[in-house]
């Protein structure tokens, strides 16, 4: 049942229907022919999915986004990283790092850090003697922080999807993004001081002091969503509606960049887009009962139980398979498929909930920037105006160092746990 | 001379119903969006304020989840109308361009036989939500409010995906220069 059902999506995704669409078909294919349960099922289940108050974060820090793009946030977070790192050896290569960290903390959409940091990364590394390849492959790789680092969308989804809370979620890709930005910035040191591009220049304390507090604003936002969820003064779903005010508030009065005009298009982009992503999570569901009515989670878990029953190499297995996966498969599409089918089998072999999610997470993360379906490395083709060849070979060592700090996150599950312990998160 | 006086008045009359009829389904589409969308935030906001003030609302709850419920699905039948929905395209864009052709009915038959379906399912859940009188626990609204939102969205949807033929057909039938960015789901 579940094999047919894998079969009949993966034929129609390969034939061009959306993906949505081809999940919500090859469930209703998979129900009618192996079940006497009803069709009506189709409509209960997308509509149980949507019954969630967890995933109204989801439009919320979409909007945080749009307004933070359009809010004319970019540029102070660029100047802020420039005056912070920006003197060291291989500086633009680390401010490139740096605002992807930062806007990360922001808008939590990979895709709108392309869009609104891209070209302004890809000119100043370009102009400080860069080649452009190597431009445009770590702005692309950078762009990949924003799904890790809080608040992602990424993380919402996969903690709603896992019934795993939400806020400790998104606080356990903190360091993980922190551990990738800093392995890159490594990387970029070695090549800047190899090419003998972008030599240091003298620090100032008063251009960074400057810089800061024009960006200090915006830079405040993960701050204040991250004590008011851990604190509990409210919930990751409140916390994005806070966050919405927030922003709304630095764009439109701080920094005057916003409309009121603007902001009923706004809205409906918001809808448009979180219909266009939650389509996806209302016809998983359906998937998901099939894949439970079949029992493929124990299935899973006994296969996975033949090979190993070592934590660490079940984690190394599943890290390989999503590699595969995220290169083939939108990221969400995948996380609402393929979570309930890993996670109890994994979790029942030793796997930490929490570890395995974050993993996930970013794993799925690369096929945002991987060929030959990755919707970063488009974005970024598109700013840079290259072609995707030349995209792909500029980008091979930074996405390397990535996909090596991946699996050093995938190894030692103390750089995702250890720092939630060590405060007593969990 | 313009395009528009070389058009015959039977064709320039369709042209411009057609137009019309766009406009309206995109008004009705992006209004229920807008309306939504806002009424999702402000309702969130006002849970967290009437906490913070020491008088929590119980019902906000419930009514986030449907204008939620409603701008998801509404949301989905806009993105049809702009062709939006993530898809993977390198598989039949390696194909020849006489074979690409298939995209189109590939598309639009599944498109329109899921959200038929989507549809026909929806209405028996609404029938059976009126039949069973269910209501919504604190609020006390009856429940075919919010699950009224699957047939209402599924006939946008069809409406969508017909009208975005009009303005998308060379993007879904990857016919055109600018082909789609496959998957556009993930933010």
């Amino acid at each position: 049942m579940s094999i047919t059902l894998l079969l009949v999506f993966l034929g129609l995704t390969a034939l061009g229907v959306p993906l949505a669409i081809a999940l919500g078909l090859s469930g209703v294919a998979s129900v009618f022919l192996f079940t006497s349960t009803p069709l009506n099922l189709l409509s209960e289940s997308m509509f149980s999915a949507m019954n969630s108050f967890l995933l109204v974060a989801v439009p919320l820090f979409l909007l945080v986004g749009q307004l933070m793009e359009r809010g004319g946030v970019a540029d102070r977070i660029f100047d802020f990283a420039h005056a912070a790192v920006g003197w060291l050896p291989g500086g633009m290569g680390h401010v490139n790092v740096a605002s992807s960290v930062v806007f990360g903390g922001i808008s939590g959409s990979s895709v709108a850090d392309i869009a609104s940091l891209g070209a302004v990364e890809i000119n100043a590394m370009t102009r400080h003697g860069y080649d452009k390849g190597y431009a445009v492959g770590m702005t692309l790789t950078t762009s990949t922080l924003s799904s890790i680092i809080p608040p992602s969308i990424l993380m919402v989804i996969a903690g709603s999807i896992a019934n795993q809370s939400i806020g400790l979620l998104l606080l356990a890709g903190l360091i993980p993004g922190l551990f990738i930005a800093a392995s890159l910035m490594v990387y970029n040191h070695i090549y800047s001081v190899r090419k003998g591009v972008c030599k240091p220049t003298p620090f100032s304390g008063r251009v960074l002091v400057r810089a800061g507090l024009r960006a200090i604003l915006p830079m405040m936002t993960p701050v204040i969503l991250m004590i008011g969820i851990l604190d509990g003064f409210f919930t990751p779903t409140e916390a994005a509606a806070i966050a919405v005010v927030y922003t709304f508030v630095i764009a439109a009065v701080v920094y005057r960049q916003i409309q009121w005009r603007d902001i009923a298009p706004m809205l409906i982009e918001t809808a448009r887009t979180s219909g266009n992503i939650l389509f996806i999570a209302a016809t998983a569901k359906l998937a998901a009962w099939v894949f439970a009515y079949d029992g493929l989670p124990v299935k899973v878990g006994q296969a996975l139980g033949a090979i190993t029953t070592n934590p660490t190499l079940i984690m190394l297995l599943i890290f390989l398979f999503l590699v595969v996966v995220g290169m083939f498969m939108d990221a969400i599409a995948a996380m609402f498929i393929l979570i309930p089918v890993l996670l109890p089998p994994a979790v029942a072999l030793g796997a930490d909930p929490i570890h395995l999610l974050v993993i996930v997470v970013i794993t799925l993360t690369l096929g945002l920037v991987t060929p030959p379906v990755g919707v970063c490395l488009f974005a970024v083709a598109k700013v840079a105006d290259m072609s995707i060849e030349e995209v792909i070979k500029g980008a091979m060592a930074p996405v390397s160092i990535l996909v090596l700090s991946i699996l050093a996150l995938v190894v030692f599950p103390v750089l995702v746990i250890g720092p939630l312990r060590l405060f007593g998160m969990y | 001379m313009s395009t528009e006086t070389l058009q015959s008045p039977a064709v320039h009359s369709r042209e411009f119903g057609r137009s019309t009829y766009a406009r309206w389904l995109g008004k009705v589409t992006d209004g229920i969006c807008g309306l939504a969308a806002a009424g999702t935030m402000l309702v969130v906001l006002t849970q967290v304020a009437s906490r913070l003030l020491g008088a929590p609302i119980s019902w906000t709850e419930e009514l986030t989840r449907a204008c939620f419920i409603w701008m998801i699905f509404i949301g989905l039948a806009s993105s049809m109308r702009h062709a939006d929905a993530a898809r993977v395209t390198i598989f039949m864009e390696a194909l020849p361009k006489p074979l690409r052709r298939l995209s189109l009915p590939i598309y639009l038959v599944t498109s329109l036989g899921f959200f038929a379906l989507m549809g026909w399912t929806g209405a028996n859940m609404v029938r059976q939500q009126l039949m069973m009188n269910e209501s919504i626990a604190t609020l006390g609204w009856p429940s075919w409010v919010i699950g009224m939102v699957m047939p209402v969205s599924a006939v946008l949807a069809i409406l969508c995906t017909l009208e975005s033929l009009h303005q998308h057909r060379a993007t879904i039938a990857l016919q055109g220069d600018d082909l789609p960015s496959p998957q556009k789901a993930t933010p």
